[in-house]
């Protein structure tokens, strides 16, 4: 079986379907892509493979165990990881202190707090918060709260990381810096399924990916063929501009 | 005997909706719990009795002074002291405004003791039969007037500009801020619509029953709940589930006696808000 | 005994022995006061260690895990009835009845939480208010209670003195127990727990917390003391009814207790109990005619200038500023 699978997942919420019969499969170790324009419902997948929702219909499979019924820190303790889209640390809290909390609860047996303060340092290193360790939440930037939601969701230790949106708001520097960081969690051992929009980043370090549009799958592939995929470009792009993208590529060719 | 008491617990209902639209609307835009709300209905109660003492007219004819005496100070309340708090979220605003509600009551007592007191029009007693149901004047006055007050709302708040921009102010503050609407100002109209609709209710209220200061915690349940049952936030929800209230209202009276009437009321809360999800339109209770 | 909470963290009261002795000071001067008070006064502080607990069950449920029950009155009233049944009807020695309270309050409380600790913030506050109004009225109908009418329990044997200091003495252990408990509480996970629920149960759960069990422990806790208390009370005035036990206004002034000595804090709530109780005598005795207007202003200036308590005060400069960071930070 795959590592992470959903077959014909569903999600709604009283009339609106959210997410429509989605059959997907992730690789483990690979990086794994989820786009598709707004409200195509890419968190909501999310949220119901975290559990924070629980599934319509359909099945979810992570390693052989359903993830079906289970509760979101049951689902924490099989090994999944979540950075949210909304950055929400806990305010209050130094960084090492928000990263701690998550190290603490986030396997089972519970840590002692000397070992998760030390690999809370570990997490903040590897993400490149070192100095700012002992800053209050609420004097970070937001690429600095992006990384340590990241470094939050890696003190969980987690075997398959989500990520939604980690790189909006960033600049191209930025950009190019989580990317490297993904690259590195993943060379690390950690399988990742990632919410992106920012296509450069996408297209360059994912292995596939899955589109949706309106709650449904509508390709899922490497990201060449994706990129050339008509159904994909006209739901984004429009339809003027796949036709005007698949002439090019004739001209080209 | 079972029309009757149909006919009487929908009467009654229009009052408890409206009631419960004006805490439904707080509530709905800004996410404001008015613990005060009860007690802001009372003093429209005695600003109606007051009036009646002094100039001898109908109490109805007063419902427009309770309604602009509460909807000014309820702007000037939100817009001067609320607002201060307004993002602190429901824990905060919920103790400021019961704060509130007990200056309030203090108030009340200090104008006016703490005696009840009421109002008798000079119809209080005249009924007409239809049916072989017995319909007061009163009652069948009452809930034109409150009903009239509850759809003219809704219609105010969805085909006016102002009305538009305090749903935009609800919906999503800060590109309501970017389009030009001052959330300060809309947050203030609504709170002051809510107390004005709550002063007028009052004195409809009192025509109904006497009132002492203190009153308004039993109107606060009943807000509660038929804000809850239609749904917070909900408008014709809360109109639906004022009706429903008055039903039980008047059913569980006959059914079990005046002592179990507030079991019933309180019991039957809580098994709504375990196991009716919804309300009947709203959102989830559940987290 | 840990001095540091889990996550390093060192509360600001702790460790110097300058606040160490100030503690030590107020401690022996509170064993001690009895034999130098009046009456008036004994019964005065007896009360403001009660009220410290109610504030004190309200800090564990609301302040440090996030659940407004504003309606955790009903376990003290439930603590109450308990005993006052069990001493009234079945001859029960009071060390047995109160131990029942605490017992039946913690069984209630962890039943009905089944139900109504998954319901959203502002739901589950209005149900816990609709409990207790539910409760105080099925108490009021039953016979066994007395209805209306309440129940006289026997006498507590001793005279008037005994009986002040026996009772202040009840409550002054009571109260520090409790605050132990909580002192405890703040410096575990299981602390920790709480705060995580309470800032964001969502983003706590997906951090490996269940929050079901804890926040059913943290009412348990709460509802035991408070229980406790309602007990003591029974049996301190002798005499009870529905109306007293379930009053509102203890509702609203254990919040206000809580609020305005620091909610989610080890000590503030009990500072709160007392800055409050003194100012409500005060306006009890002196300005009866306004006490709600003082009590209500109290609690709008509260929320307005300092909404995270007393507490948060200490240890920093008084500045306007300080006063108006609520306001900065909350304005619409």
């Amino acid at each position: 079986m795959k590592f992470l699978e959903g077959i014909g997942v569903t999600r709604h919420f009283g009339g609106l379907v959210a997410v429509n019969e989605v059959d997907f499969a992730v690789e483990e170790g690979e990086i794994f892509g989820l786009i598709g324009p707004n409200g195509a419902g890419k968190t909501t997948l999310l949220n119901v493979i975290n559990g924070i929702l629980p599934i319509s219909s359909g099945k979810l499979y992570f390693r052989e165990q359903c993830l079906n019924d289970l509760k979101p820190h049951e689902i924490t303790h099989l090994g999944i990881g979540r950075a949210f889209q909304i950055v929400r640390p806990f305010e209050g809290l130094t960084a090492l202190q928000n990263v701690m909390v998550g190290g603490i609860f986030g396997t089972k047996p519970r840590k002692n707090s000397k070992k998760a303060a030390q690999e809370a340092e570990e997490m903040l290193s590897f993400v490149g918060l070192s100095e700012k360790m002992n800053r209050q939440v609420a004097g970070l930037t937001i690429p600095d709260r992006k990384r340590l939601e990241v470094a939050r969701a890696l003190a969980m230790k987690p075997k398959l990381l989500l990520l939604d949106e980690v790189m909006s708001a960033l600049n191209p520097k930025e950009v190019d810096d989580m990317m490297e960081m993904v690259r590195e969690v993943n060379r690390q051992g950690i399988t990742v399924v990632m919410i992106e929009h920012v296509m450069r980043a996408t297209m360059a370090i994912c292995h596939r990916i899955l589109v949706l549009h309106h709650g449904r799958r509508i390709a899922m592939d490497a990201p060449q063929e994706i990129s050339q995929n008509e159904e994909v470009l006209k739901s984004y792009l429009g339809e003027r501009f796949a036709r005007i993208e698949a002439e090019r590529r004739r001209t080209i060719d | 005997m079972i029309l009757q008491m149909i006919i009487n617990g929908l009467l009654v209902g229009g009052l408890y909706a409206s009631i419960g639209v004006a805490f439904s609307l707080v509530y709905g835009i800004m996410g404001i719990i008015n613990l005060a709300q009860g007690t802001q209905i009372i003093l429209g109660a005695y600003l109606t009795c007051a009036m009646v003492q002094f100039f001898h007219i109908d109490p109805f004819l007063t419902l427009p002074v309770s309604a602009l005496v509460l909807f000014g100070s309820g702007y000037a309340t939100q817009r001067c002291i609320i607002n201060m708090v307004g993002k602190g979220g429901v824990v905060l605003t919920s103790l400021l405004t019961f704060g509130l509600n007990l200056a309030l009551i203090n108030i009340i007592l200090l104008v006016w003791n703490a005696d009840f007191r009421g109002v008798n029009p000079s119809y209080s007693g005249k009924n007409f039969e239809v049916l072989g149901v017995t319909i007061p004047y009163v009652r069948l006055a009452v809930f034109f007037v409150a009903v009239l007050a509850t759809v003219s709302l809704h219609w105010f708040l969805g085909h006016t500009q102002t009305g538009n921009a305090i749903h935009a102010s609800a919906q999503n503050k800060r590109a309501a801020q970017i389009v030009g609407i001052n959330i300060r100002h809309s947050y203030a109209l609504t709170f002051a619509i809510s107390s004005g609709l709550a002063g007028g209710m009052g004195t409809l209220y009192v025509i109904l029953k006497p009132v002492s200061p203190f009153s308004g915690a039993d109107l606060l349940m009943i807000l509660f709940l038929v804000a809850v049952l239609g749904g917070l936030g909900n408008i014709p929800g809360a109109l639906l589930g004022g009706m429903v209230m008055g039903l039980t209202d008047s059913f569980s009276v006959l059914c079990l006696g005046m002592q179990y009437q507030k079991i019933v009321l309180f019991l039957g809360f809580i098994l709504v808000l375990i196991f009716l999800p919804r309300g009947f339109f709203g959102r989830r209770f559940y987290g | 005994m840990a001095d540091r909470d889990p996550l390093g963290r060192k509360a600001i009261a702790d460790g110097n022995w300058k606040t160490r002795s100030i503690f030590a000071v107020l401690l022996l001067s509170a064993f001690l006061a009895p034999l130098v008070l009046r009456g008036y006064w004994v019964r005065l502080l007896a009360n403001v260690f009660m009220f410290g607990i109610l504030a004190q069950g309200v800090n564990i449920i609301a302040g440090y895990c996030g659940y407004l029950s504003l309606g955790n009155i009903l376990f003290f009233g439930l603590g109450a009835y308990v005993t006052a049944v069990l001493m009234t009807h079945f001859a029960v020695p009071f060390p047995v009845a109160f131990a029942a309270s605490g017992a039946g309050a913690v069984l209630f409380s962890a039943g009905i939480g089944l139900l109504i600790l998954r319901l959203k913030g502002q739901y589950f506050l209005m149900a816990t208010l609709a409990l207790s109004e539910l409760m105080r009225e099925i108490i009021s109908s039953l016979d066994i209670t007395g209805g209306g009418r309440g129940l006289t329990l026997p006498m507590f044997i001793g005279g008037a003195a005994a009986v002040n200091n026996f009772f202040y003495y009840l409550m002054l252990l009571l109260m520090l127990v409790c605050t132990f408990c909580i002192w405890l509480i703040d410096r575990s996970y299981l602390g920790l727990a709480f705060k995580a629920i309470k800032f964001d149960e969502d983003a706590a759960s997906v951090m490996g917390i269940d929050p079901p069990p804890y926040k059913t422990a943290a009412w348990a806790i709460s509802a035991l003391f408070t229980g406790f208390a309602g007990s003591a009370f029974a049996y301190w005035m002798g005499y009870i009814d529905p109306g007293v036990v379930f009053e509102i206004t203890p509702s609203i002034k254990m919040y206000l207790m809580m609020v305005l000595g620091g909610a989610g804090t080890v000590w503030g709530p009990v500072a709160g109990a007392l800055f409050i109780e003194l100012v409500s005598e005060l306006a009890w005795s002196r300005f009866m005619e306004y006490q709600f207007l003082i009590v209500g202003s109290i609690l709008v200036l509260t929320c307005l200038f300092t909404p995270k308590g007393l507490m948060d005060l200490l240890g920093k400069k008084i500045t306007l500023s300080l006063f108006t960071k609520g306001i900065r930070e909350n304005r619409i």
